[in-house]
């Protein structure tokens, strides 16, 4: 019997910010078993002294997957295992779509991931979708859907996706959107929003996410227009008035160590606004508004000085006085990782096993107005990037060798990952980040996810111990793994019948939300 | 490798299950 490789040893911090000294929490990051045990029960655990913990304790973890006489190389094979499920059934069940109209921007920030695009020319970056290429595209998710695909969500992505010369651009998506059921997000600097509230409103659009970067001169001078006007009283009064018509915004403030006075300011104008005591009005019913959601993200810049990491945004907002819960909430990567661990407390599903952190490795049809598919945001505008394309002639999409590429930058097969307890947690991390640190995209890229995750795990079940006395906090994924057979964990790796994989993965319970 | 020219056409195949009803979970 062995601690498993996957295993994280963590403090319980109560509501009063200290620890708490009795116990500790134990997380198997492959099964996603969270479970609080007695202090010295997990010193025994760190020593290696199995037979001094007692007996209905042991049974408990043996069956949650924290303890273990699985070899290294078996506790792989049900990563494999599950990441096979997962590529061969979950991700291949959808196809989510991001649109850029056009690589045009009414903007100029200066550290706009996308500024090597200005290089090629105004013609190449005014040039607008057309309305061949919006059809070829349907036509495109049409033949999925009819081959057994679900058809997911629709992002309107730029360059700048809503500027108001493209209102009839943006409509004739949204149509096609709507004739499919497909839901609608936007990503916008919030300039024009006022000219599409009536289409927002008018198709199944979700949300509308508008960052900012400080208040007033601070904002205008980062969010800079491209003929220098000022940015941010535009921004604000468009976003309270998509608020009034019902329309959700999420209000992102980026922070860098240029901006870090933008946290107090902000929120103070936010407050003296009566964005926030609308908002909590709204929460009680009294009421109209769309939901309003305001977080901090850290600025990525390419100025490496000025980067502050979600780890510091997190510390930057603690010292200013604001609580853990309020970091949970507010602070982008804290706040992801909190909701997602309060999600597996409620326990009515596993860990999520994707080993694919996002779009790029998943599968979604990043379009260009030009028709050329991208696998990941940040490499829009870069032909040599390219995946494929959408052809306009015969509406399908057609795949170059580096799509098979990205489908397998997966966790399960980047060799830090394979052994590392976060692996379900941070699926490998961002491509386009780990490319700024190691120059390759194909590496893994931690971040401050381990900082976050723990932080959010010691918080979250340290509360819950304190209000409930619960020690067994998820589900785990070690029970159901271990009542699979030899054949049908051979079945789920080899056979050729998704329809046969799917049999055995229900009857084994594995997706309990299915 | 095998395993990402398998993933290419992977690509091109068709989901012989019901994409509406498995899509949320994804």
């Amino acid at each position: 019997m062995r601690l498993s490789n996957y295993e994280m040893i963590l403090p319980l911090i109560g509501a009063d910010e200290k620890e708490i000294d009795d116990r500790a929490l134990l997380v198997n990051g492959l099964y996603g078993a969270f479970d609080i045990v007695p202090k010295r029960c997990a010193d025994f655990l760190i020593k290696g002294k199995f037979s001094q913990v007692d007996s209905s304790l042991w049974e408990q973890l043996a069956r949650r997957g924290h303890i273990t006489t699985k070899s290294l190389e078996e506790e792989i094979a049900d990563l494999e295992l599950l990441a096979h499920i997962d590529r061969r059934i979950i991700q291949k069940s959808r196809i989510d779509l991001i649109i850029m109209p056009t690589y045009d921007c009414n903007f100029r920030c200066p550290y706009c991931f996308e500024r090597k695009r200005l290089a090629r020319g105004e013609t190449w970056l005014a040039k607008v979708m057309s309305h061949e290429m919006i059809q070829a595209i349907f036509a495109a998710l049409d033949d999925y859907r009819s081959r057994g695909y679900g058809l997911g969500n629709c992002t309107l992505y730029g360059g700048e996706p809503l500027m108001k010369e493209n209102l009839a651009t943006v409509r004739e998506i949204a149509e096609n959107c709507a004739q499919r059921e497909m839901k609608i997000e936007v990503l916008t600097n919030g300039y024009d929003l006022a000219s599409f509230i009536p289409i927002i409103k008018e198709f199944p659009f979700v949300f509308v996410q508008v960052p900012l970067d400080g208040v007033g001169k601070t904002n205008d001078r980062l969010r800079r227009h491209k003929e220098g006007k000022d940015t941010y009283e535009r921004i604000l009064n468009n976003v309270d008035m998509a608020l009034e018509h019902g329309i959700g915004v999420n209000m992102r403030i980026n922070i860098s160590k240029e901006n870090l006075s933008s946290i107090d300011e902000l929120t103070d104008d936010l407050k003296r606004r009566g964005f926030l005591a609308k908002e909590n009005e709204r929460r009680m019913g009294q009421n109209q508004r769309g939901e309003f959601v305001h977080y901090f993200k850290a600025t990525v810049t390419p100025d490496r000085n000025s980067f502050l990491g979600e780890g510091g945004v997190a510390r930057e907002l603690l010292e200013s006085g604001r609580s853990a819960e309020y970091v949970m909430e507010h602070s982008c990567l804290y706040g992801i990782v909190a909701r997602y661990i309060r999600k597996l407390f409620q326990k009515d599903t596993y860990v999520d096993f994707s080993t694919a952190i996002c779009n790029a490795e998943r599968g979604a049809l990043l379009v260009d107005p030009y028709g050329l598919l991208f696998p990941c945001w940040e490499s829009v505008g870069d032909d040599d990037m390219a995946v494929g394309r959408v052809d306009e002639t015969q509406g399908r999409v057609l795949w170059n060798f580096a799509k098979a590429k990205w489908r397998l930058r997966t966790s399960d097969r980047i060799p830090a990952c394979r052994i590392c307890p976060y692996n379900f947690f941070c699926k490998g991390g961002c491509a386009a980040r780990a490319k700024d640190v190691y120059g390759d995209y194909f590496r893994e890229y931690c971040g401050d996810h381990k900082q976050a995750f723990a932080f959010a795990a010691s918080h979250i079940a340290g509360k819950m111990w304190q209000e409930r006395g619960e020690a067994e906090l998820s589900l785990s994924l070690a029970e159901p793994l271990a009542h699979l057979t030899r054949k049908e964990r051979y079945m789920i790796m080899n056979s050729k019948s998704i329809p046969d994989v799917f049999a055995i993965v229900k009857k084994a319970g594995l997706l309990p939300q299915i | 490798t095998e395993d990402e020219a398998k993933a290419y056409f992977a690509e091109m195949e068709d989901f012989e299950l019901d994409g509406d009803k498995l899509k949320d979970v994804a």
